[in-house]
């Protein structure tokens, strides 16, 4: 075997193998031994040796063992998952220059216990279960139990929580639309409305739970001025930028959603992440309730509900810029017809036009409603609950004309625009033609109204 | 002239997101995740990976996550139990301590890439390890950064590792 004695006397760190002085390997090595530098890894620190790869284990166990300070025996090396053996060489071994070789230094007193200590319900509050391990003995360490700033969802859920996680989801269809839908300066509206957000928001039993865990989350919707700010911020993007620089909460800056590249920035990416991102990163802990919140039928259920009264309101501006021309309202018209003659003939479809039936307006007319209730004898069974299918045609479309107002006026005489009413009026028995008219101008088309106003007219 | 005996290694992938990620991903990155992986790795039939409390070993499935989604042969390996643990322990007491996780720098497959090229040689996959990097380099990744970093995942189920004095 090659001499020993030059390894083991070469100070700390072992740098240069002298490499005439190791003989040459047994028969059947025909290349001349080459220097290679092997990285020796522990757990707690790494060395590199540059040795000739045809020392043999136990001449490395040498070295290391000086450079490690502990005794030879103590060494396993492992490489590739094999533990060298010492009668070895490196290059038999296949370890050539660069190569890493994991070293575990065995403590004198032996391998330790195993682990032992279940952990606590850290996550969901389902109760530990208790892994069974195998030598019980821990010498006193203590399962660590930090939680910081968890969110309670989605991550990691069991079991039982696992179908109730898949039935809240929205379809991407879905989530995407409404995805487009916070953008909306309607949304932005809604999330100017604090208290019904914070309401929204508490109503959440998780919520509340993260309350209990998290009080300062609790501080921040009662501080109905940071959550006002907040809301604020959601409807100002350039302002949101400003507040992901400095994130210490300052005064909101002015004069910044004056620059247009900002703004283009921001809304380039993904809609959903323009100004809802922002909202987050200002405030993480709104962030952990955003995603409770997709996540919650209850939730998602009442913003679905405000939302056709929002959307309907949103369209409404639209919508009266259209009903100046006479040809779509008569357009119009035609559509409510149809609408009524479906209604009458297959109500089963009525369901699958509800979208365009929310732009017609639902309940936001009473007074349409009462007069549009009385021409919709014929109309067939009623929807399910949240499309409200007892619709009401002419009257609605009246009513738009209606808040139409000036367009409508230049456009068309009010007999025209008040036919419907007219003949209606006639129907109940005011025969006043030009009573009529002057009442429905007055009220605007609202029939009702105009009824009253009649009769006023008529008693005094 | 021991026999050396060759142990099997595997690696255990769960997604934490129950599907969730596979979902919502496109709407929230802009690109898509198929999970949110926690690995494991399994060896001597018992399971071991790296949480908030450090490092953790139960029976194989033992964790309140259920059974694996995945399973991956990494290989087998030579070291026996008792090295292993004795590797485990210095580990644990290094480089995973339990302060020293990081949901994107330094979390659970951190550990079981690390664990798995002690023992094999070989890596994990790269669609694992690379996840972190994947998150961060989406807008909504790096804007929620301060919240994610602070997120400490510990599946609840395993025993802890610890030597209580650091010997070597």
């Amino acid at each position: 075997m090659p001499h020993t004695t030059s390894k083991s006397q070469v100070p700390v760190p072992v740098q240069m193998a002298q490499n005439g002085q190791t003989s040459r390997q047994p028969p059947g090595k025909d290349v001349s031994p080459s220097i290679i530098r092997v990285l020796v890894k522990t757990p707690n620190a790494q060395e590199e040796f540059v040795v000739s790869d045809d020392t043999t284990v136990s001449q490395f166990k040498e070295a290391i063992s000086t450079q490690f300070k502990c005794n030879v025996d103590q060494l396993v090396l492992v490489f590739v998952g094999r533990i060298l053996k010492d009668q070895d060489t490196l290059y038999q071994r296949g370890i050539l220059d660069g190569y890493t070789v994991h070293l575990v230094i065995k403590s004198k007193n032996g391998p330790p216990p195993q682990p032992s200590g279940p952990h606590g319900p850290l996550l969901m509050d389902l109760g530990p279960r208790e892994g069974i391990g195998k030598v019980v003995g821990n010498g006193g360490r203590q399962p660590i139990i930090p939680i910081r700033n968890t969110v309670p969802t989605p991550i990691p859920a069991s079991e039982p929580e696992k179908a109730k996680a898949q039935s809240q989801i929205p379809q991407p269809r879905t989530a995407e639309r409404m995805a487009q839908m916070l953008e909306s300066p309607v949304i932005q509206q809604l999330l100017s409305n604090t208290e019904l957000m914070r309401q929204l928001i508490m109503d959440h039993p998780e919520v509340q739970q993260l309350m209990k865990q998290n009080p300062e989350v609790g501080h921040i919707l009662d501080n109905s001025e940071i959550l006002r700010h907040t809301l604020d911020l959601a409807r100002n993007p350039a302002m949101m930028q400003e507040m992901i620089q400095r994130p210490d909460m300052p005064r909101p800056p002015e004069g910044f959603w004056d620059d247009p590249q900002l703004l283009e920035d921001l809304s380039s990416g993904t809609r959903f992440t323009g100004s809802m991102l922002q909202l987050l990163v200002q405030n993480p802990h709104l962030a952990a309730q955003m995603m409770l919140f997709m996540g919650s039928p209850q939730l998602y259920e009442q913003m679905r509900q405000q939302l056709p009264t929002i959307l309907q309101q949103m369209q409404l501006s639209d919508l009266l810029l259209a009903l100046a021309n006479p040809k779509a309202s008569q357009a119009l018209l035609q559509i409510e017809q149809g609408l009524q003659m479906l209604s009458t003939e297959a109500p089963a479809l009525l369901p699958w036009l509800t979208p365009y039936l929310w732009g017609l307006g639902r309940s936001g007319f009473p007074e349409a409603t009462a007069a549009g209730a009385q021409s919709k004898e014929a109309s067939g069974p009623q929807g399910r609950g949240k499309t409200d299918t007892r619709y009401q045609p002419l009257a609605i479309l009246q009513r738009l004309q209606a808040l139409a107002g000036g367009y409508s006026q230049q456009m068309q005489p009010p007999e025209v625009r008040f036919r419907p009413q007219m003949e209606r009026l006639r129907a109940m028995g005011f025969r006043n033609h030009n009573a009529n008219l002057q009442a429905l101008i007055a009220t605007e088309g609202d029939t009702s109204a105009a009824v009253r106003r009649l009769k006023r007219s008529q008693a005094s | 002239m021991e026999p050396t005996n060759l142990y099997p290694v595997k690696l255990y992938v769960y997604d934490l997101s129950k599907g969730l990620a596979r979902r919502l991903s496109p709407i929230m990155l802009g690109k898509q995740l198929e999970g949110i992986w926690h690995t494991s790795i399994v060896v001597h039939k018992d399971e071991f990976f790296f949480g908030s409390g450090g490092i953790s070993s139960c029976p194989p499935g033992g964790t309140l996550l259920g059974p694996p989604d995945t399973v991956v042969e990494v290989g087998s390996t030579e070291v026996t139990e008792e090295i292993f643990l004795e590797y485990l322990s210095s580990l644990g007491e290094s480089l995973f301590r339990g302060e020293a996780y990081n949901l994107f720098e330094h979390n659970c497959n951190t550990f079981s890439n690390e664990v798995a090229q002690f023992l094999t040689g070989k890596k994990i996959p790269s669609y694992i390890t690379d996840l972190p990097s994947e998150v961060l380099s989406t807008p909504f990744g790096q804007a929620l950064r301060p919240l994610l970093d602070s997120i400490q995942i510990q599946p609840p189920g395993g025993n802890t590792f610890g030597r209580p004095n650091g010997q070597s």
